[in-house]
């Protein structure tokens, strides 16, 4: 029990070394410390899970030791930008100016493929395009466009943009009636029979996908073979 | 600060959990092991009632604590030990000295292999 204690600690910040160290094109989406936990804890799940002659509790203190180790991380990494940054590293700057910055590449283990890859994936197939290309923590390519080849924005165009972006809240789905998205919206059971029956429905079961903005506009979308 | 708190008493609390299951497990083994250390000697010195009586107290006493050892340590390892206890007591009812004290021998270092299994110890975290 103690043993499987210290060695789960051991394991953890060896893993989380380990991870670092491959850099942060191995890592996908999850941050290092993340990535380590998830890979320990769904391995550490199974075993016991699967072989009964090992005892439940040779899981059990292991997982709540990594989900507190995880725990003391997070809350020390909000503590200290510079913990945060030994634990899941810096963001690194890969393109600049459309200038490809190879020694980031090779510190970081991405290969020019990888990066012209992870561009065409966000549509940028011209390199001179690109004004910054950022490896984040998690893996991610972030690619900010020179303002010439970015979509112009209204603020740019010096224009006025009417705010009609609104937030819809769902109250059928699938057939079952949300109350509390009703009440979200101030609005009741009768409003929503109303709009059922205008939009030719007799019943809430007849409707796959309800929604209601802040405006008051409704999406309706009855179900395949229904009403 | 309850960010910080609750997560380190969870760990304290592990540590001193696995500390004092692997301090009780040692104690009980210790206990055990001079059980079966008496009934050898009571074997050696031909008297058998008394190497059985000091082996079924050491069973006695292994059973009573088998519930919590089957939860903290490797199955296999405590019915090894089973058996062995088993055949220590098939041959102390056929009284046969030499066979008894190698069974007494094996289930000793078996023991010492469930206490030592439970310690914090260099050698079991490498």
């Amino acid at each position: 029990m103690a043993t499987a204690f210290v060695r789960t600690i051991l394991l953890y910040v060896i893993l989380i070394v380990g991870i670092r160290a491959m850099g942060k094109r191995q890592i996908g989406e999850l941050e290092p410390a993340e990535l380590v936990l998830m890979l320990l804890i769904s391995d550490l799940a199974a075993v016991p899970m699967q072989d009964f002659g090992i005892p439940l509790l040779n899981g059990v203190v292991p997982i709540v030791t990594l989900l507190a180790l995880s725990m003391l991380l997070s809350f020390f990494s909000m503590r200290s930008v510079r913990f945060h940054r030994l634990v899941c590293g810096n963001p690194t700057l890969l393109v600049e100016n459309g200038a490809i910055r190879q020694d980031a590449l090779r510190r970081n283990r991405f290969t020019l493929d990888e990066l012209l890859d992870e561009l065409r994936a966000q549509g940028v197939t011209d390199l001179t395009a690109v004004k910054y290309a950022v490896l984040e923590t998690n893996g991610r390519l972030s690619v900010l466009l020179r303002p010439e080849e970015a979509p112009a924005t209204p603020k740019q165009l010096g224009v006025s943009a009417r705010d009609d972006v609104w937030l819809p809240t769902v109250v059928v789905n699938d057939g079952r009636v949300l109350r509390r998205g009703l009440a979200e919206r101030g609005l009741d059971e009768a409003w929503l029979e109303r709009t059922l029956r205008a939009h030719g429905f007799r019943s809430s079961a007849e409707v796959l996908l309800l929604t209601v903005d802040e405006t008051g506009r409704v999406l309706c979308v009855g179900k395949e073979g229904g009403g | 600060m309850k960010y910080f708190w609750i997560p380190a008493a969870v760990l304290a609390l592990l540590l001193a959990l696995s500390l004092a299951n692997a301090r009780a497990v040692d104690a009980d083994a210790a206990r055990w092991r001079a059980a079966l250390g008496e009934a050898s000697a009571a074997a050696e010195r031909a008297d058998w009632d008394a190497a059985s009586d000091a082996l079924r107290a050491a069973k006695a006493d292994w059973d009573a604590r088998r519930q919590w050892l089957h939860v903290v340590t490797a199955h296999d390892e405590l019915e090894a030990a089973d058996a062995l206890f088993t055949t220590a007591a098939l041959f102390a009812r056929r009284r046969e000295a030499t066979e008894f004290c190698a069974a007494l021998a094996e289930l000793d270092a078996q023991l010492r292999v469930v206490s030592e299994m439970q310690r914090l110890t260099l050698r079991n975290t490498l």
